[in-house]
C-alpha cells in the first residue's frame, strides 16, 4: 500500500515540476514581489512573509518576497522594474506607469489612507504654526501619505515651510519624533496605528491629511495577464477566509478588493509634483 | 612515628598541596582569566554591533536602529541597561530610559562611542550583568571543585591502602619476625618475597637467618669444645655423661668413669710459662685420646683435669687397661724444643652402677679417687672405695692443715745418718720431714708432700725445712757433719732459691759447703738450661748438690755431666737385691764407675744387710743411708745417735722392721 502511494506521489511531484502550456505561466518561475518597506524589515516580513506563503498555495506560484530598510532604495528599484508584483506607493505607481506599467490589482477598499503630522505628546510644538522652519522627519521624498501630501498641505493650506528629514520608513519617522530627534514627523494613519504603544502612546496628531485611496498591489505588465489574473483573483479570495483576513489585516488591509489606475488618477491633479522627487 | 604515617605523611602533604594550590591559585586565576575572556567577547559583540549601527545612525533610520538593538539584546541576556545616545546627548534608544543597575561585583558599565570616518555618530551605554554567566562558570567550577576534594581523597586512600598492603604489611611482619628472631625464637614465618625492594629485603633476611642460624649451630658447637684441646668442654661431657648413664640403664651395661689430673703440672706451668703448659695439655689431650677406644669420650674439664667415659659391658676390665695405657702414654716425656717437661697422671675412677648412678656423684667419687692416687704419689690410678670418701676429706684437710702447720710449726724434722761406708763413720744427715698433726699425729711426707706441692705450698715447707735443719746443726754444735736436704723441682726453678739459701746459711751460720741439696733426677729434668744455670749458682755459693733417686729418672748421660753436681744417690730400688740380682749388681757397679769417672761422689739408699754394705764399699761407694744403719730418728735422739757413733757402737747388724716411712 505504501509503495503505491509513494510511486503515486512520486508521479504526481514529476507531473506538477513538468512545464505545461494551458496559458498558465512556467510553474518554476519565481515572482518577485516587493513590499514598501513602511515599517522595519523585520515587521514588514512578519507582515507579508506569511502572507506571501498562503498565496503561493492558493496560486501555485512562487513568490519571493523583497523589501529594503530603505523607502528610497526600494523606490528606485520599484522604478526601475525590479519587481514582477509590488505593494507600493499608489503615486509612484503612477509615475512608473509609462515607464514600467504597474498594474494596479487590489486595494483596501474598505478604508482610506491619510497622511498625519505627528508630535511628541509631551513635546514643545502645540499645534502646526509651531512647526514654522522646524525639522519634520519624513519617511521618504516619495512618501505618498506620509510626505508628498503632507507637505503640500503645510505649504499650500499653512503656508509652513519646515526642514524635512527622510528617515528610511514610517517607523523611523516615528521613533525619530518620540526620540525627540524632530520636531514633528510625517506617516499615514494606517502605519501609525501599527506602531507599538511604546511609539504610539507617546506620539500626538495634530494634523490629518484628506482621504487618499490605499496602496495597491500591483503587477507588472510584463508578467503574464494569466498569472496576474490568478494572483489577483487568489488575493481577493483571502477577503473571503477568516485566516486570509487576518493576514491582510496585518498589511494593513481590512477589506480587500478590486482597482485600477484610474482610481489613482486623482492624486496628479493636487499639485503633488513641487515636493516629487525624481529619480 | 610508624612507617605507616610515614608513608601517609607524604601523600597527605601532596593532597594539601593539590587541593591548596588549586583552591588558593588554580581556580582563582580561572576565574580571572574568565571574567577578562568573558569582558573581550563583550567588546568585540559590541563592536559588531557598532558596525551594523553605522548606516541606521548614519541614515537616521531609528526604526532600523531599533530593530538591530533589539534582535542582538535578546541575544545578550547579560546586556541589562543598553541606551545610545547622540554624542551632543539626545537619546536614541531606548524610547524609555532603563532604571540605573546597582553596582556588583560582576556589573560593568561601558561607554562605547560608535565611531565612522573620524565622527562619532553615537555614544552606546551598556551596563553588563556577568553575574550569571560567572555564576554558571563558577558552577562549573565549583562541580570539577568538588570533584577533585572527592576524587583525590579517594585516589589518596586508595594509594594508602596499595601502600599499607605491599609495603607496610610486610615490612610489619617482617619487622615482628626479626624481633622474635633476635630474641631467639627461629619458628617464625616470612611474608612471600614480592618481586621489589621489599621482597629482596624479605629473602635478604631469609638467608641472614640461615645464617645465624649456622652460626648459632656453630657457636654451640663452639660452646661444647674446649678451645684449646679441641677435645669435648665440660658442657658436652656432663651431656655426654648423662645421656651414657641412661643408655647404660636401659641397656643394663656399666660404664667407668676417669677423673685425670697431671701431677706437678703446675710446676711445669709455673717454671716453663703457659705456652709450654697449654702446649703441653695439647698434646697430653692428644696423648689420652689415643687410649681410648670408640664410643668412649674424652673431655678436658679445665686447667689440668680431664675426664674419661668408659662405656662397659658386663665389668669394669676396660677401665683398667685405659688407664695403664693413659699412664704408659704420658709418662713419655714431652718435648718441646730443648724443654722436656714430665708430668704423669693421677687417674681416679668410680664405677657405674656399683659406686653410683649419677652425674654428680659419680664424679665425686671419681674426684675423691683422683686424690687418693695423688696422695699416692701419683703416676698411677686408683678406683673408688668408700673409704676414700674419708680420705677425701682428709685430703682436703690436708691442705687446710699445710696452712696451719706451717703457721703452727707443727712440722718436725727426723735426721737419717749417711755413714762413710769404709769407715762406718756418720759423715752426714739427710733432714727428712714429718708433720706433727694434734689430730692425726705423726705424719709421713709421702702423704702430704704431693699434696704440698698442688697446693703451692712446697717453697715455704722447703725454706722452714732448711732453716731449721741448719739451725738445729748448729744447736748441736755439729761443725764437721754435712747437712744433706731435700728439694724439689719447684725449689731449683723458684728465682729466690739462691736468695733463701744465702739468708739461711748466714742467718744461721752455716757453712756452705757442708750444706748439700738433693734433687730427684726427674725434677733436674723439668728444664735443662735452667738447671744448668741454678746448679751453677748453687755450686758459687759453695753448697753441694746431689742428684737423688738417681736410675729411676729418665735423665740422660749427657746431661749429667753438665750438671754441677757433686753427689750421686742410688735409688733404693737397685741396692736391695745386691749381690745377688746380677742386673742390679750391674747398674750398681756401672753406676758408681761412671760417678768416680765423672768426679762425683756415690751414696747408696736403702742399705739394709751387712752384705750389701759389704759390696757396696767394695765397689767403692763411699756413703751409704739405710735402716741398717739407721732409721731417721727425732732430733732429740740425734746426740746419743752421734755419740755412739763415735764411739764405734755402730753398725747394728740387725735389720730395722722398717714401717713405711722414708
Amino acid at each position: 500500500m505504501n509503495r503505491f502511494v509513494h510511486g503515486l506521489l512520486a508521479l504526481i511531484i514529476a507531473i506538477g515540476s513538468m512545464p505545461f502550456s494551458t496559458g498558465h505561466a512556467v510553474e518554476n518561475v519565481t515572482y518577485t514581489f516587493g513590499v514598501i518597506p513602511q515599517f522595519d524589515t523585520r515587521q514588514t516580513l512578519a507582515i507579508w512573509e506569511p502572507l506571501l506563503a498562503e498565496l503561493e498555495e492558493r496560486t501555485g506560484l512562487n513568490f519571493q518576497l523583497q523589501g529594503s530598510s530603505n523607502i528610497q532604495k526600494f523606490e528606485a528599484a520599484f522604478m526601475d522594474g525590479d519587481f514582477d508584483f509590488a505593494y507600493m506607493n499608489p503615486y509612484q505607481v503612477l509615475k512608473a506607469s509609462k515607464s514600467q506599467g504597474y498594474v494596479p490589482m487590489v486595494r483596501d477598499i474598505g478604508r482610506s489612507l491619510s497622511g498625519v503630522l505627528v508630535v511628541r505628546k509631551d513635546g514643545t510644538v502645540k499645534d502646526i504654526a509651531d512647526l514654522a522652519g522646524k525639522q519634520i522627519a519624513f519617511p521618504a521624498p516619495n512618501a505618498l501619505g506620509a510626505t508628498l501630501v503632507v507637505r503640500t498641505d503645510l505649504k499650500h493650506i499653512y503656508n509652513i515651510d519646515v526642514v524635512p528629514v527622510y528617515v528610511k520608513s514610517h517607523s523611523s519617522v516615528y521613533l525619530n519624533v518620540v526620540m525627540g530627534e524632530a520636531d514633528a514627523g510625517g506617516g499615514v494613519q494606517k502605519t501609525l496605528s501599527q506602531q507599538p504603544l511604546s511609539v504610539r502612546g507617546n506620539l500626538r496628531v495634530i494634523y490629518k491629511t484628506r482621504d487618499i485611496t490605499p496602496h495597491p498591489v500591483t503587477a507588472h505588465s510584463r508578467v503574464p495577464a494569466s498569472v496576474r489574473e490568478s494572483v489577483r483573483l487568489a488575493l481577493l479570495a483571502f477577503g473571503e477566509s477568516k485566516k486570509g483576513q487576518a493576514l491582510l489585516s496585518a498589511v494593513p488591509i481590512n477589506k480587500i478588493g478590486d482597482t485600477s489606475i484610474g482610481d489613482y488618477k486623482q492624486l496628479g491633479e493636487w499639485g503633488l509634483d513641487e515636493f516629487y522627487v525624481s529619480h | 612515628m610508624g612507617i605507616r604515617t610515614k608513608l601517609l605523611l607524604p601523600l597527605l602533604m601532596l593532597l594539601m598541596v593539590i587541593i591548596g594550590s588549586v583552591e588558593l591559585f588554580w581556580l582563582p586565576s580561572l576565574t580571572a582569566r574568565e571574567e577578562i575572556k568573558q569582558m573581550k567577547n563583550q567588546y568585540d559583540q559590541l563592536g559588531v554591533l557598532e558596525i551594523a549601527l553605522v548606516d541606521p545612525l548614519l541614515e537616521g533610520n531609528l526604526a532600523q536602529l531599533h530593530l538591530i538593538i533589539d534582535e542582538v539584546l535578546t541575544k545578550h541576556s547579560e546586556w541589562k541597561r543598553f541606551s545610545l545616545y547622540k554624542e551632543q546627548g539626545g537619546r536614541l534608544y531606548p524610547i524609555v530610559e532603563l532604571p540605573d543597575i546597582a553596582e556588583g561585583e560582576h556589573i560593568f558599565n561601558i561607554e562605547h562611542p560608535i565611531k565612522h570616518l573620524d565622527a562619532t555618530l553615537g555614544v552606546i551605554y551598556l551596563t553588563i550583568d556577568l553575574t550569571q554567566t560567572f555564576d554558571d562558570f563558577k558552577d562549573d567550577l565549583r562541580t570539577l571543585d568538588w570533584l577533585l576534594l572527592f576524587l583525590l581523597p579517594m585516589v589518596a586512600i586508595g594509594s594508602a591502602v596499595l601502600q599499607d598492603r605491599f609495603v607496610r604489611r610486610p615490612l610489619h611482619t617482617l619487622a615482628g619476625a626479626a624481633t622474635r628472631i633476635a630474641h631467639g625464637d627461629f619458628d617464625v614465618k616470612l611474608p612471600k618475597p614480592s618481586t621489589d625492594e621489599v621482597g629482596q629485603l624479605i629473602l635478604a633476611f631469609d638467608g641472614m637467618c640461615k645464617m645465624r642460624n649456622t652460626a648459632q649451630n656453630s657457636l654451640e658447637k663452639l660452646a661444647y669444645f674446649d678451645m684449646l684441646t679441641r677435645l669435648p668442654n665440660r658442657v658436652m661431657f656432663k651431656e655426654h655423661l648423662t645421656q651414657a648413664l641412661k643408655a647404660a640403664e636401659k641397656k643394663n651395661n656399666k660404664l667407668s668413669l676417669m677423673f685425670i689430673d697431671l701431677d706437678r703440672f703446675k710446676v711445669v706451668n709455673d717454671t716453663l710459662g703457659h705456652e709450654i703448659g697449654d702446649r703441653l695439655l695439647v698434646e697430653a689431650g692428644e696423648r689420652i685420646e689415643k687410649c681410648i677406644r670408640a664410643g668412649d669420650l674424652v673431655a678436658r674439664l679445665g686447667g689440668d683435669e680431664f675426664t674419661v667415659v668408659v662405656n662397659e659391658k658386663k665389668h669394669h676390665k676396660g677401665s683398667r687397661i685405659i688407664a695403664e695405657r693413659i699412664i704408659e702414654a704420658l709418662q713419655q716425656p714431652f718435648v718441646f724444643g730443648s724443654l722436656k717437661p714430665v708430668v704423669s697422671p693421677s687417674i681416679g675412677i668410680s664405677f657405674y652402677p656399683e659406686h653410683a648412678s649419677n652425674y654428680g656423684t659419680m664424679m665425686q667419687y671419681a674426684d675423691t679417687a683422683m686424690y687418693q692416687a695423688k696422695a699416692g704419689g701419683g703416676n698411677c690410678y686408683s678406683y673408688y672405695t668408700a673409704e676414700m670418701g674419708d680420705k677425701l676429706a682428709y685430703n682436703m684437710n690436708i691442705e687446710a692443715g699445710l696452712r696451719r702447720a706451717l703457721v703452727e710449726d707443727e712440722f718436725v724434722l727426723h735426721y737419717q745418718p749417711k755413714i762413710h761406708l769404709a769407715s762406718g763413720k756418720i759423715v752426714g744427715m739427710e733432714a727428712l720431714i714429718r708433720w706433727d698433726d694434734p689430730q692425726k699425729g705423726l705424719i709421713p711426707p709421702d702423704d702430704f708432700i704431693p699434696l704440698a706441692e698442688e697446693a703451692g705450698l712446697i717453697i715455704p715447707i722447703g725454706e722452714w725445712v732448711l732453716h731449721n735443719a741448719c739451725k738445729q746443726f748448729a744447736e748441736w754444735g755439729v761443725t764437721d757433719l754435712e747437712l744433706a736436704i731435700n728439694l724439689s723441682a719447684s725449689h731449683l726453678y723458684d728465682a729466690s732459691l739462691l736468695d733463701t739459701l744465702k739468708t739461711t746459711l748466714e742467718k744461721t751460720n752455716f757453712a756452705a759447703n757442708r750444706l748439700e741439696i738433693e734433687i730427684t733426677e726427674n725434677a733436674l729434668m723439668h728444664d735443662v738450661g735452667q738447671t744448668i744455670t741454678v746448679l751453677e749458682q748453687i755450686r758459687k755459693l759453695g753448697v753441694k748438690v746431689a742428684i737423688d733417686d738417681f736410675g729411676t729418672g729418665y735423665s740422660s748421660l749427657n746431661y749429667l755431666k753438665r750438671f754441677a753436681i757433686d753427689t750421686i744417690k742410688i735409688d733404693r730400688s737397685f741396692v736391695s737385691d745386691i749381690p745377688h740380682d746380677a742386673d742390679d749388681v750391674a747398674i750398681t757397679t756401672a753406676t758408681v764407675v761412671m760417678a768416680h769417672s765423672l768426679n762425683r761422689r756415690v751414696v747408696a739408699e736403702g742399705i739394709e744387710t751387712q752384705e750389701q754394705a759389704d759390696f757396696l764399699n767394695k765397689l767403692g761407694c763411699e756413703m751409704g743411708q739405710g735402716y741398717y744403719y739407721s732409721k731417721p730418728l727425732p732430733s732429740n735422739e740425734i746426740p746419743k745417735m752421734l755419740s755412739d757413733n763415735r764411739s764405734l757402737k755402730w753398725p747394728k747388724p740387725t735389720l730395722v722392721n722398717a714401717k713405711a716411712i722414708n
